[in-house]
């Protein structure tokens, strides 16, 4: 790596990996919840790329965001991001995002579902607030939303604190915080799974196919075909 | 009175939409007329159902608009409201015209576009049937009346979470054949109840009842066009017959009844539907009854007559309201996973026993279905219509 | 002090119920008068609503029906855990909610001292 490059280049801090945990779903299924790798990341973008143009939700906002992170994670130009990704009879139905502002302070950035009506969303959001709490250790994860009903929903099912001297990195807008106190409080009735993946299962997942995005878009925008 | 007959039926899929609610309802009665071979000039008139465009979709004067959308002029036009009971009042009131002699034929459509506000904004718009003094002040919702009712019911009867559970997963099921359902997916007793996981799952919604026990929130809409019995031969081979119609009210207040889990109007109207069809509940093959939450396909399914009081769950336990059961409860998937576009349901649950009657329903099809009975329940339980078709 | 909670009692029947009516649901007698309710109620059913409509911000919120000695019910909020069916409650009638920065009143169902 040439200087320039080094400058350019955020030091990655060397953090503990999310143990990869199964959730059987309400249809009996099991998804795998496990850490994305850099290499992955192309794929993870192909998925992302038509929803960049669904206004529904703020999907276009999310799907663009969420894009640029990965992106700039895979290329190196964003400091210790992490991507987890749910993957069911090998198939993608979700992935979430984040990263460590600090040793002690856990950034939240987005959550995607593929899958609706299994509630794919609210366990990726889930194991990510557990990665950072039990995992990472922090003391806190500044958490907001672009889309009113996720905002509502994280509000609500984990009653976050405000931080109002805190303007998040994701738009500048006023962060709320879970902290350790409010994740333990909650986790039985919101962080499930079971560990540990056996081999052969969390194989199956190694080599994901990605949800068609015709059909992707068709669902989450509520566009007749 | 001149007997009615149902010779067009169909339905737009049920799920989450991008149309405009009178484009929705429009497409909703190009479903129904492209069911039949008919002039649509002859069409007299059009009877819309819709429960929440005025607080909705911020839109009133609904059946002016739809009878333009289909450039029906001069047909007659009505708006019929009647809470989550309008799709079978609308259908009812085109049965009167027809049987009154004052019309021939006469198109019903029911629709509602309710995603176009958030699920809390919805919750609300549903929630205003309430009483205004005596319930809706304590931010109830519907859910929450039929967790009210639930609690007791199953106190009094020994119904478990299981009970709930399989009639989720029986309307999950049957939803998988039918391609309008709102909600396609299979669930498991172990997925939604048994495993550590079902906490997140299916979360409480109003205790006794979690998100599976409950409809979703959709877009959809439904029509038929009804006709004089006499000339319904002209337009099709399988003219379905509207062999009886039933209808009660009860108190506002759910808390006013006597005994709050007697539903009073469910009785009555299926009382009155049956005696007026000269049939009796035993000789009904297929029933779409208004499953909103699990635990009214059980209760109505007693009110109704099919099974005694405190019987239901076992009969559904048994697999008696199975497809290929004794009495198969609602083959389409029922509100639980058609999904409950408010102003669509009764007109929905029509065009599924038509399609059962006519052997039209695919996968989903009740063997020898000859009579069959739909239950559209209004408010909780204070407004019931009740129907019996029966195959020509 | 809080005012006392409402009841309207038919001048005919007898029969009373916990919010204003023209009509009586019995016998459709149009005179009501004042009448007093017991302290104390029986929990009939109850429910804990998780998917609250606009307007509240809770994670949940309790609410349930009572019935008095008399044979008057009355829908409220249940403020404590661990109620059932059967469960005696004290009844109060205390602001629940605000509208437009005025106090709405509604029942409260507290433990039984
Ligand atoms: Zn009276």
């Amino acid at each position: 790596m040439n200087e320039l490059e080094a400058t350019l280049r955020p030091k990655e801090t060397e953090q503990p990996p999310y143990p990869p945990k199964r959730v059987v779903l309400a249809s009996g299924e099991s998804m795998i919840v496990r850490q994305a790798t850099r290499q992955e990341v192309p794929k993870l973008l192909e998925v992302l790329e038509p929803l960049i143009w669904v206004e529904r939700d703020y999907y276009d906002i999310v799907g663009a965001r969420m894009f640029s992170e990965l992106l700039g994670w895979k290329r190196f130009r964003v400091k210790d991001e992490y991507c987890l990704v749910g993957v069911m009879n090998g198939m993608l139905v979700g992935l979430v995002n984040g990263r460590s502002l600090s040793r002690n302070i856990g950034i939240s950035l987005h959550t995607m579902a593929f899958h609706r009506g299994l509630r794919v969303g609210a366990h990726l959001f889930a194991a990510k607030m557990e990665y950072h709490i039990e995992y990472l250790n922090q003391r806190e994860i500044y958490v907001v939303a672009e889309s009113p009903i996720g905002f509502r929903r994280w509000m609500i099912e984990y009653a976050l604190e405000e931080r109002r001297h805190v303007a998040h990195e994701l738009g500048g807008v006023m962060s709320y915080a879970l902290t350790r106190d409010l994740y333990f409080a909650s986790k039985d009735r919101l962080v499930v799974g079971e560990r540990p993946v056996s081999e052969e299962m969390l194989a199956s997942t190694l080599d994901f196919e990605i949800p068609d995005p015709d059909l992707l878009v068709t669902q989450v925008s509520g566009r007749a075909k | 009175m001149r007997d009615v007959a149902i010779i067009a039926a169909g339905q737009t899929k049920f799920a989450r939409t991008e149309w405009p609610l009178i484009d929705l309802l429009v497409e909703g009665a190009r479903t129904a007329l492209a069911d039949v071979e008919i002039d649509e000039s002859i069409i007299q008139a059009v009877v819309v159902a819709n429960m929440g465009a005025g607080i909705l979709n911020h839109q009133s004067g609904v059946a002016s608009a739809v009878v333009d959308g289909l450039g029906l002029f001069p047909a007659h036009a009505e708006l019929v409201e009647n809470g989550p009971a309008s799709g079978a009042s609308a259908v009812k009131m085109a049965f009167l015209g027809i049987a009154a002699g004052y019309y021939d034929v006469v198109l019903v459509i029911g629709g509602e576009k309710m995603r176009a506000v958030n699920g809390w904004e919805s919750t609300d718009f549903v929630a205003t049937l309430t009483h205004p003094f005596a319930e809706y002040i304590y931010g109830v919702t519907l859910p929450s009346m039929a967790g009210l009712f639930a609690r007791l019911y199953m106190e009094k009867y020994g119904i478990t979470p299981e009970h709930l559970a399989m009639v989720a997963i029986k309307n999950h099921n049957n939803a998988m054949f039918n391609p309008e359902a709102h909600v396609q997916q299979r669930i498991t007793m172990e997925g939604i109840l048994h495993r550590p996981e079902a906490v997140v799952n299916n979360p409480i919604v109003a205790d006794p009842l979690r998100m599976f026990d409950c409809c979703p929130v959709s877009d959809g809409a439904a029509g038929l066009v009804l006709c004089a019995a006499e000339r319904a031969g002209q337009f099709t081979d399988k003219p379905v017959l509207i062999a009886g119609v039933g209808q009660a009210t009860d108190t506002h207040v759910v808390h006013e009844r006597e005994d709050p889990t007697d539903l009073k109007a469910v009785t009555l109207a299926s009382e009155q539907a049956f005696k007026m069809a000269r049939v009796g509940p035993d000789q009904v093959d297929v029933a779409e009854l208004h499953d909103a939450f699990t635990i009214l396909e059980i209760a109505e399914s007693e009110h109704a007559g099919f099974f005694p009081k405190g019987e239901g769950h076992k009969a559904l336990e048994r697999g008696e309201t199975q497809i290929g059961g004794k009495l198969p409860i609602n083959p389409s998937g029922g509100l639980k996973a058609r999904g409950h576009p408010v102003g669509a349901t009764g007109i929905a649950q029509l065009v599924e026993i038509t399609k059962q009657l006519r052997g039209d329903a695919g996968q989903r099809q009740v063997k020898k279905a000859k009579t069959g009975f739909t239950l559209n329940f209004g408010g909780f339980g204070n407004n019931v219509l009740a129907f019996v078709l029966k195959k020509t | 002090m809080q005012p006392a909670p409402p009841a309207y009692k038919c001048s005919n029947c007898g029969r009373t119920t916990t919010y204003a009516r023209l009509r009586c649901l019995n016998c459709r007698g149009e005179t009501f008068e004042a009448a007093a309710l017991p302290d104390t109620a029986t929990l009939l059913t109850l429910t804990e609503i998780h998917q609250l409509p606009v307007g509240f911000d809770e994670r949940f919120l309790r609410v349930g029906i009572v019935e008095f000695a008399g044979g008057a019910r009355a829908m409220g909020w249940v403020t404590f855990e661990g109620a059932e069916t059967g469960t005696q409650v004290e009844v109060r009638w205390e602001p629940i909610r605000d509208s437009d920065g005025e106090p709405v009143y509604g029942f409260a169902f507290y433990p039984e001292a």
